[in-house]
């Protein structure tokens, strides 16, 4: 059975770069997260030119099985769109809804990272990453994370991590960052599997280190942190 | 190679995936959720609806290095516990062997490639 997505989890921004690598086809500018198919081409210029040019103009749509597959994928979707359009005008609101619910979902995925293994293709989602990552500098007394991202670095499966963090005064800063670091390297090896090269933590917060008296309060974050 | 149809590779992708321990699930490939998202009659959840196989890409490579053959692409959904990319060697290595075997079977042996993605980490009793 496949899986859904879960609810709309706003916590993670999406992913902000495109594909790595990915060639320039045209003059096009690529959408972030756009798929470029095995022959090159972007799928957002496959479908652009399935909906707008016709299909003689372009001999490499018609021989090409990349662009012919990515085209037939457009097609159930424009079925089932047109067949909603004809039919249902009232509820054309809640099918935007979905359909945003869905795109946006596939953008909560982030970049795409490569898992420590140089012989496969094996790739991580940047959210399913950094949600472990942040787990694990919340293990550490005193720290609270904010924000993780991933980055790839060079050109094998080595990544880079930056996280943002709250962090009480109790103690030095310098020796809870480090303990975080730890924590964060340990789990991207141990329960990951990503070849972290470097972990860079900014603390852009401050965490109270006792509950406030106050019963109605959290306890946790007493500023901005994201 | 003896022409062979992409939609038996599909299932045999999926099912393969799916009897790796520490996969929880499949997730559906973008196309397929938005059409499921537009479809007029929908179920509780998309989960009911799109089939294991949505998840699954599958392309034929015509002109490759070592020869013609098929390039097939999985999104997984893990389960926490066992290390990520040891579930994704693992379903590396299951779904190539499964397609390169039901290839042969069929009278169309070629080689195969294969990428695993890790799209989610959820709780090991996680349900769809």
């Amino acid at each position: 059975m496949a899986l859904d997505d879960p609810h709309a989890r706003p916590s993670e921004p999406p992913g902000t770069d495109g594909p790595r690598n990915a060639p320039a086809v045209d003059d096009a500018v690529p959408f972030a997260g756009d798929e470029v198919l095995p022959c090159g081409r972007l799928l957002s210029r496959v479908w652009e030119q399935a909906q707008d040019a016709a299909p003689a103009a372009d001999p490499h749509t018609l021989s090409c099985p990349h662009c012919r597959e990515a085209v037939e994928g457009l097609a159930t979707v424009n079925v089932a769109t047109r067949a909603m359009r004809a039919k249902d005008p009232p509820g054309l609101q809640a099918l935007a809804d979905r359909v945003m619910s869905v795109v946006r979902a596939e953008v909560r995925l982030g970049r795409l990272l490569p898992l420590a293994d140089t012989d496969l293709d094996l790739r991580i989602a940047e959210s399913a990453a950094a949600k472990v990552l942040r787990q694990a500098a919340d293990t550490v007394p005193g720290a609270r994370a904010a924000t993780c991202r991933l980055v790839p670095a060079g050109e094998g499966t080595g990544v880079r991590v930056t996280m943002t963090l709250a962090a009480a005064l109790d103690r030095p800063l310098p020796e809870r960052v480090d303990q975080v670091r730890r924590s964060v390297l340990n789990a991207a090896g141990q329960d990951l599997g990503l070849a972290v090269t470097a972990v860079d933590i900014i603390v852009v917060d401050v965490l109270e280190p006792f509950p406030p008296l106050d019963p109605a309060g959290s306890g946790h974050l007493t500023g901005g942190g994201t | 190679m003896a022409a062979t149809d992409a939609t038996p590779l599909l299932r045999v992708a999926a099912e393969a995936a799916l009897a790796v321990p520490g996969v929880a699930g499949l997730q559906p490939r973008l196309a397929h959720r938005l059409a499921a998202a537009a479809s007029p009659t929908r179920p509780e959840t998309t989960a009911e609806r799109i089939p294991s196989e949505a998840s699954v890409r599958v392309v034929r490579i015509d002109r490759a290095p070592d020869g013609p053959g098929w390039h097939i692409e999985v999104r997984c959904v893990l389960a926490e516990g066992p290390r990520a990319l040891d579930t994704a060697r693992t379903v590396h290595h299951q779904v190539r062997a499964a397609v390169i075997s039901h290839l042969a079977a069929h009278g169309a042996p070629a080689a195969a490639t294969v990428t695993v993605t890790v799209t989610r980490i959820v709780a090991p009793h996680h349900s769809p």
